[in-house]
């Protein structure tokens, strides 16, 4: 939170945080349906293991772009007697995710005009 | 079911407590998840799976101790350098000529006879000059004495 906002604009996320951060902007998660969504959506190219993810959480959360959340209230609350920690994308989060997408689409475009990706040359 | 619980968290133990108190129980929460997964897919994945989170929570505890990610634990990752403290409160008390002498003091407050320094202290500190006019010096307070997470681990 108190970082300096210039150097969170310069820093390019990296690809896990980027990963965790998209699964977060579509519903609030808790930690193993984060791993899984995260797999399923990188196609198995990230799969953090509990120790890196909650690493990662931490440093969301310290950043402020992560924050814990009440479950939802179509989820099944209880996790063996106690109650699921949910977490969910903060409005600062969402601006780092759009922030780093936009990152990636200049570098695509770039990539494309040096016909590095024939494909979607067009 | 209770062993590997157990082994998980001894494994936890690898991290700080401020973060332990953060994230522990949901880490919990994820490892029982993961290994009932793995169960469903036969013995071999339960040793492949207990190796690869062992492995990754010795790293990573490891990792969070010597770099913090949380901001509650910055004063932890300050404790950590415990190196560069000792070279500075060295160099300021090499300087000084030694920590001040406290004579009654609670906690070096600037009232009242708490944190008075001693005549021999005070002749030793004026002497080269350090000392305002009142002769009256503060204790340098150790900077994680007031810090929770400090006191906590």
């Amino acid at each position: 939170m108190d970082q300096d906002p210039r150097a969170e604009r310069s820093n390019p996320l990296s690809a896990t945080d980027f990963h965790v951060l998209m699964v977060l902007a579509e519903e609030d998660l808790y930690g193993y349906a984060i791993m899984k969504a995260v797999e399923r959506e990188s196609a198995g190219a990230v799969s953090p293991e509990i120790g890196s993810l909650y690493r990662i959480l931490a440093r969301l959360v310290s950043k402020g772009f992560v924050d814990e959340a009440d479950a939802p209230a179509d989820a099944s609350v209880e996790h063996r007697g106690r109650p699921r920690r949910y977490y969910r994308l903060t409005e600062a989060g969402r601006l780092a995710v759009i922030r780093e997408s936009q990152r990636l689409r200049d570098v695509l475009e770039l990539a494309r005009a040096r016909s590095l990706l024939p494909e979607l040359a067009g | 079911m209770k062993s590997p619980v157990r082994l998980f968290q001894l494994f936890l133990l690898l991290f700080p407590r401020a973060f332990r108190d953060r994230f522990g129980a949901s880490m919990r929460e994820t490892f029982e998840d993961r290994l009932e997964e793995s169960r469903k897919e036969g013995t071999r994945a339960v040793a492949e799976f207990g190796l690869r989170t062992a492995g990754d929570l010795a790293r990573e505890g490891i990792r969070e101790r010597l770099r913090p990610t949380l901001i509650e634990a910055r004063t932890s990752g300050l404790r950590n350098n415990w190196m560069g403290w000792g070279m500075m409160m060295g160099g300021r008390y090499a300087r000084r000529g030694g920590p001040p002498r406290v004579q009654g003091g609670e906690g070096g407050s600037d009232q009242g006879a708490a944190g008075r320094v001693t005549p021999e202290s005070q002749r030793s500190s004026t002497s080269r000059g350090t000392l305002p006019e009142g002769g009256r010096q503060r204790t340098p307070a150790h900077p994680f004495t007031e810090s929770k997470s400090f006191a906590e681990s």
